[in-house]
């Protein structure tokens, strides 16, 4: 072959529109163009083996005795009919993580016509409904080929796809746009997550399963064990007694480092993980073969990423994630090794069902092939160290490191880091302002965000559009058969986006005469160059603080409207001066995030606030006015001098300030209103470089 | 399951305030861990009652205390100058508690029987950081002997890989998944020593249950 095969195409049809098409007096038939008559065009069909993949959808395509694949070795599409059957695996397996597909809805009436209620036009992402009708109103639209013309141009790109970036960025509107299957619950993921993910596991599935000719007989082999068609090669569902010896496995890891950040030098360890994380991202594809590649890293962000990868005799994932160990990067990783049909992101979930379902861990591991195992790894230690030990890891043994004539004990990788350069050297030129500094850590927690889809879609299968049709029974069924991996993918890369919106947004702010008034590298900061979840900010004006939470929450609430009360982003901001210790504001980014708590504010040592997006809008709201504002300052002082019961009291007394309402409607406590309000007011005016 | 012929006793410890920090000798912020590692507490009952590796370990019950900031400006008394101010990390008193609860483990000799089973007395000792600044007055005392059963889970203090077979603990069977760092074994003399590898909180090993916080249910 002298083109490359790209699975992700196998669904290019999906953005044609059939009925604009048949409209233009085309005959269509479904999204599939394996069956269409090219003379309606004029043209040929496609003779790139990427074509082929359109029969990936040919129900026949179940075992290799199929028509399709009952070509000889000899035969020059004998590769490529290996890859159709791949593909429909790749396919079927990234919808078995991504969505209930056991679920069988009849979508007949009662006069025994089809019904089409459940259909819905563009995609309908769970975290923001309203994402397909937005875009639309900016003129963007799901299909991609509505016109002959445009049609014949999907062909031509067929033909001439060298690679599946090509496929993204050329159609990355459409592939956002248009829902993988346009039926409700299962239009909450988008073609181009379900193709992204297809693609990436048909390429370890390629890399890892051989064809071979047994004496006339076609057999698959993966590990030295032999399949004959689809079921043999991915097993069953969790609910099913379908087994497979085929073992695959997805890793959930998140990378942290043991260093405390004393210096601001020290802030190149996040740009160092951001590379080696990137590294590993990029050797999935070494070698440039556009078919295969050894594991896939399915999404990631800069202290997390999700792997797929054959069994650990094939490949060590110590191997893959070398790069962070020899940097001396702490992994925490849960892994799932089952059968390519019980491979999910919520593994504990899937754990506890097959659990159930047998009735004891022995019984489960007699039936089916499902091992969950979490783990850490570090870097190899010795197992003793004369003193001195490196300050900052104290992993390694330390060596002198001089600076303004203190001396520290610094490993050779904690030496590297510092020597990577001076990430944030305008903090040091902000002393002279002697105003205070906001620093802000954005972070996304995985397992929160896990919790809050399910919730998600079980909404969906409640309310969505035509559901009303769906039985009780087999609504609990679609929630049960819910996996999330690829709405997981399609939130991180909305995450992403929003990071890069955040900071655009608060570069691009004016004042009244229009003038910036945030510059990057005067009042704000991004220690780390590409490092989105890192900001610091000079609170020039006791207002700067409450304008940028208000920024950010409209932005929580632009790309995430439906996570209100789960919302699995967080917002740190650990106020301080510019020589306060940079390791407690880490410590207090590093805390264990809680579900909902999106504001987590602090002035280190003196107040802690936290926040959920509800109460923040209340606060905001209900704390404005500079009546308000003189009310909370004399019940500071209040309880400064007397105490919280008797500022509660007066508070209590205090008709314009709805307490009563904050208190129990909102479940805000009284210290919590009183020190929201220093921390966006007070906190900001007159402040004192030590911090009190 | 119980462990073989292994028998500890707990001891309950009080405190006003205390400061266990991270070894980090340099720098101007030090900040402080919540558990009371094998290192730490081998060296106090060396010191307070002569006892020789004899293993133990503690933590601190969660809710009876609060991190704290402590700032301090060392002297250097021979240049007559301020050396650069410290930051000191210290637990103190929290959540309307009056004083930090602990408990520790030690193993069960006829030696530790002596002295605090047989007479059951308040013991004080000094342990951690900052003691010339008061901090670190711990009272102990026996509250019972126990015989561990045989848990699965994370671990939730620190202890010395050398230690662990005082705590019936087999380094290459019983340890599912480790994390490790660095404790403190002081030589004879107490003026050197050495750092030794030590297993870490969130270590998932097999071994007693009074070293295990949240069970580990899978493998």
């Amino acid at each position: 072959m002298n083109k490359p095969f790209i699975a992700e195409l196998h669904d290019i049809g999906k953005l044609s529109d059939p009925e604009a098409l048949k409209v233009a007096g085309l005959d269509v038939k479904g999204h599939t163009y394996h069956n269409f008559d090219f003379a309606q065009l004029g043209i040929d069909k496609p003779t790139s083996p990427s074509w082929w993949a359109q029969w990936s959808d040919d129900r026949k395509i179940k075992s290799l005795e199929s028509r399709r694949l009952l070509s000889k070795t000899n035969d020059p599409n004998y590769e490529g009919n290996f890859c159709v059957l791949l593909t429909k695996l790749a396919d079927t397996i990234a919808s078995s993580t991504s969505r209930p597909i056991k679920v069988e809805i009849d979508d007949k009436d009662e006069e025994g016509e089809y019904n089409k209620d459940r259909q819905v036009e563009g995609v309908r992402l769970l975290w923001r409904p309203d994402y397909y009708q937005k875009e639309k109103e900016k003129g963007k639209y799901w299909a991609a080929f509505s016109t002959p013309d445009e049609l014949k141009q999907m062909f031509a790109f067929v033909d001439q796809c060298q690679n599946s970036s090509e496929f993204f960025v050329k159609y990355q509107n459409n592939l956002q746009l248009r829902a993988e299957d346009i039926s409700t619950p299962n239009n909450a993921i988008s073609l181009g997550t379900h193709l992204d993910l297809t693609g990436k596991i048909f390429r370890v599935l390629r890399n890892s399963i051989s064809l071979v000719d047994n004496n006339g007989k076609r057999q698959l082999v993966y590990a030295g064990q032999i399949a004959l068609n689809l079921t043999e090669m991915a097993g069953g569902r969790w609910d099913e007694q379908l087994k497979s010896e085929w073992i695959f496995r997805l890793i959930k890891c998140r990378v942290s480092f043991p260093q405390s950040l004393v210096r601001l030098q020290d802030l190149n360890v996040l740009r160092l993980r951001q590379e080696k994380i990137k590294e590993i991202v990029e050797k999935q594809n070494v070698g440039g073969d556009v078919e295969r590649q050894p594991y896939a890293v399915l999404f990631n962000t800069d202290d997390f990423f999700s792997i797929f990868l054959p069994k650990e005799s094939i490949l060590k994932f110590k191997d893959i994630v070398k790069p962070l160990l020899d940097e001396g990067f702490l992994l925490d990783y849960e892994e799932l090794e089952a059968e390519l049909n019980l491979i999910t992101s919520t593994g504990s979930i899937t754990w506890k069902n097959l659990n159930n379902k047998y009735g004891s861990r022995e019984k489960v591991r007699q039936a089916r092939h499902f091992e969950l195992r979490q783990r850490n790894i570090g870097p190899e230690l010795a197992s003793e160290i004369q003193p001195p030990l490196c300050d900052l890891c104290q992993q390694r043994p330390g060596q002198p490191w001089d600076k303004d004539q203190v001396r520290e004990w610094l490993c050779a990788i904690c030496r590297k880091i510092r020597d990577m350069g001076e990430p944030a050297h305008a903090i040091s030129d902000w002393e002279m302002h002697s105003k205070p500094l906001a620093w802000l850590k954005i972070s996304l927690e995985q397992d929160l965000l896990l919790a809050c889809l399910q919730r998600l879609f079980n909404e969906y299968v409640e309310k969505g559009p035509g559901m009303q049709r769906v039985t009780a029974e087999q609504k609990d069924e679609l929630k049960a058969g819910f996996r999330p991996l690829a709405t997981q993918m399609g939130f991180v890369e909305h995450y992403k986006a929003m990071l890069t919106d955040f900071r655009a947004v608060l570069s691009g702010l004016k004042d009244t005469s229009e003038n910036t008034t945030l510059l990057e590298q005067e009042a704000l900061l991004y220690p780390v160059q590409d490092y989105n979840e890192l900001v610091v900010v000079r609170l020039d004006n006791p207002q700067r603080l409450g304008h940028i939470l208000d920024i950010f929450r409209e932005q929580i609430s632009r790309y995430f409207p439906a996570c209100t009360a789960d919302n699995p982003i967080r917002l740190s901001v650990s106020l301080g001066n510019a020589k306060y210790p940079y390791q407690e504001h880490w410590r207090f980014f590093s805390e264990k995030q809680v579900t909902g708590q999106v504001f987590h504010l602090q002035q280190p040592g003196i107040r802690q606030v936290r926040l959920t997006i509800p109460q923040y809008n209340v606060l905001r709201d209900k704390l404005d006015g500079t009546q308000i504002a003189h009310i909370l300052h004399r019940l500071s002082e209040i309880e400064a001098e007397a105490g919280e019961i008797t500022a509660m009291v007066e508070a209590l007394q205090e008709k314009r300030l709805p307490f009563q309402e904050l208190v129990w409607q909102h479940k805000i406590n009284f210290t919590q209103i009183l020190d929201f309000y220093r921390l966006v007011t007070v906190a900001t005016e007159g402040y004192k470089p030590n911090g009190d | 399951m119980e462990i073989n012929g292994l028998s500890f006793f707990k001891l309950s410890l009080t405190t006003q305030a205390v400061a266990i920090g991270e070894r980090i000798k340099k720098g101007t912020y030090r900040p402080c861990i919540e558990t009371l590692p094998t290192s730490t507490l081998m060296g106090c009952f060396k010191e307070f009652f002569g006892l020789e590796s004899v293993a133990s370990i503690g933590f601190f019950v969660k809710g009876t205390y609060q991190k704290s900031l402590l700032s301090y400006a060392p002297f250097d008394a021979a240049l007559g100058t301020a050396k650069l101010p410290l930051t000191l990390e210290y637990l103190s008193t929290g959540n309307d508690h009056k004083e930090i609860k602990g408990e520790v483990y030690i193993t069960a000799t006829e030696q530790t029987r002596a002295i605090f089973a047989e007479k059951v007395v308040t013991h004080q000792v000094i342990l951690g950081a900052f003691r010339s600044k008061g901090l670190g007055l711990c009272q102990l005392k026996f509250e019972r002997e126990l015989q561990p059963e045989r848990k699965r889970g994370y671990l939730r203090g620190n202890f010395r890989e050398t230690d662990a077979p005082d705590f019936g603990i087999d380094l290459k069977k019983d340890i599912i998944s480790p994390r490790y760092g660095y404790l403190f074994r002081p030589d004879n003399y107490r003026i050197g020593g050495q750092y030794e590898k030590a297993l870490f909180v969130g270590t998932i090993l097999e071994g007693p249950d009074f070293l295990i916080g949240e069970e580990y249910i899978y493998d």
